[in-house]
């Protein structure tokens, strides 16, 4: 099939942004239509492959009540599909110093106290562009289980639709990244290898090293890369033990 | 041996886990088999204490609707519950389908493309009125632990109104009474038994808890009682806050009475050997 046949073929469809009607192409990801109908993203556009949360996005489609959410980058656009890009969502937060962060679920609802106003409708979950239940997260936290909070977020990408959607006005990805820096802190294992690592760092090993291989001209450099690629071997002033 | 689904409410799980140890440890003594429920969400009612609208039944028929499917498949029709407000809040929300279908309409419809609707049929019942089945097991258990022991009561406000969930008479109670005796001990009454302790209001505006608080606790002493129980969490709180009353959680002194001592806190234990030193 040929390059014109191709594009002759094609299907379009009419999609509603800031109230004009748009012909993009079927199949395309509402980020991408956009930007085929003309427009430049300089803000709500990172990774483009749903994990950065930079390009939420809020629908209709015709004849359904329901506000639909979804990311730009990962949602493919429907005929007379309404649509408003929502670059971030604006939310305050106190981030606290290591020191003052206390293991505690009361502490968490110190900073948040608009927790305890979830009346566990499941907005939030209904808008979550990951799947996850930020309302189960949110539950856990109320009585007191912040390493189930935890779990259930680790997959959050702080889009901030739940907290768009949250009648209650909860800061969700506030409170789980809080959350999670609490498990950290205070749950998880410190990892010995990384600590061992740091420590070499800091004690200068590898800066001999690296000065030599700052000092290198790039196509040196691009050689010891493409023979690592290759044979997994390493020049001898690399190998620091 | 007869299964318990268990509700346990957020104060309890987060703040009270020495009243959840002692409940617990009672029931099981008394040969019931708790299962708590694999997923269930705030009561809905602390929102709910400032305007009573559907919004508060959300959470409620969220869990309820969960907790039918769980209790289909382990073969019971009993929702335990330990803290009062959930207690309220939820058998508020149980009677819903029957008694405010309207009410129950509008939130079912918000809730149903999610889950299968709660339809009524599920026991919700508090701590105290599973005790209160068992007097005679109580009494048996007891061995007469706490005799001369006078044990006052101070049930607050949630187990008694409205009216229309009320776990015994919403102005006479005697149910706590009723244990206290199976358990050997004296129970003595006192008329603010039934008083609001001031409730939540330790948050905003604690003068009300405090002028509250005190009243109770000149009722309390004027009684006579060496020690006051209560089965509410949030009454057990302002009452240790605000007044010098050696008070207890219900729980705990049935727990020592049935003699199951290691799941006593190491305060409540002290508490309760003075009280029978001095009984």
């Amino acid at each position: 099939m040929t390059q014109s046949s191709v594009s002759s073929q094609r299907e379009y469809v009419t999609v509603f942004f800031n109230g004009e009607a748009y012909r993009v192409p079927k199949g395309l990801t509402i980020m991408k239509a956009l930007e085929y109908a003309g427009f430049r993203f300089t803000r709500g556009s990172g990774c483009r492959g749903g994990f950065c949360g930079a390009c939420p996005v809020i629908y209709r489609l015709p004849g359904d009540y329901k506000v639909r959410v979804g990311l730009a980058c990962q949602t493919a656009v429907v005929d007379n599909m309404y649509i408003s890009l929502i670059p971030y969502v604006p939310l305050v937060e106190y981030v606290p110093r290591r020191e003052e962060i206390k293991p505690d679920a009361g502490y968490v609802l110190k900073l948040f106290p608009e927790l305890s106003r979830c009346v566990s409708c499941n907005s939030c979950s209904k808008a979550c562009p990951q799947g996850l239940s930020p309302m189960d997260a949110v539950q856990a936290v109320l009585r007191g289980d912040l390493r189930k909070a935890a779990d259930l977020t680790f997959d959050c990408i702080a889009c901030g639709l739940c907290s768009l959607r949250c009648p209650a006005e909860i800061r969700h990805h506030a409170v789980f990244r809080l959350v999670g820096r609490i498990i950290g802190l205070y749950y998880i294992p410190r990892s010995k290898s990384v600590e061992e690592r740091v420590r070499d760092i800091e004690s200068g090993k590898y800066n001999e090293a690296f000065k030599k291989l700052l000092s290198m001209p790039v196509n040196e450099v691009r050689k010891i890369y493409e023979e690592y690629m290759k044979s997994g071997r390493l020049p001898e002033f690399l190998e620091v033990k | 041996m007869k299964t318990l689904l268990y509700y346990p409410g957020c104060s309890v799980k987060r703040d009270f886990p020495e009243v959840e140890r002692t409940s617990l440890a009672v029931l099981e003594a008394l040969g019931y088999k708790i299962v708590e429920i694999s997923n269930w969400y705030c009561c809905g009612g602390f929102p709910g204490l400032t305007t009573l609208d559907h919004v508060k039944y959300v959470s409620s028929l969220r869990t309820l609707s969960q907790a039918q499917a769980q209790a289909r498949d382990l073969g019971t029709d009993t929702m335990l519950v330990l803290c009062p407000f959930c207690y309220n809040t939820l058998k508020q929300a149980e009677r819903l389908p029957r008694e405010r279908p309207e009410v129950y309409k509008r939130v079912a419809e918000y809730l149903k493309d999610e889950l299968t609707p709660y339809h009524g049929g599920l026991g919700v019942s508090h701590f105290v009125e599973l005790l209160a089945e068992r007097l005679s097991d109580i009494s048996k258990l007891a061995e007469g632990r706490l005799q001369g022991v006078k044990v006052a009561t101070y049930y607050g406000c949630m187990l008694l109104r409205p009216r229309s969930i009320a776990i015994d008479h919403p102005e006479n109670p005697e149910i706590v009474e009723r244990i206290i005796r199976a358990l050997g001990a004296e129970p003595v009454k006192h008329p603010y038994r039934t008083y609001c302790c001031g409730s939540y209001h330790a948050l905003g505006e604690p003068e009300i808890v405090r002028r509250n608080t005190s009243r109770i606790a000149w009722s309390v002493t004027s009684s006579e009682a060496d020690v006051v129980v209560t089965p509410c969490p949030l009454c057990l709180y302002n009452l240790r806050k605000y007044t010098e009353l050696r008070v207890l959680h219900l729980s705990e002194l049935v727990a020592y009475a049935l003699g199951i001592h290691n799941v006593l806190s190491p305060d409540a234990l002290k508490a309760l050997n003075t009280l029978k030193g001095e009984a």
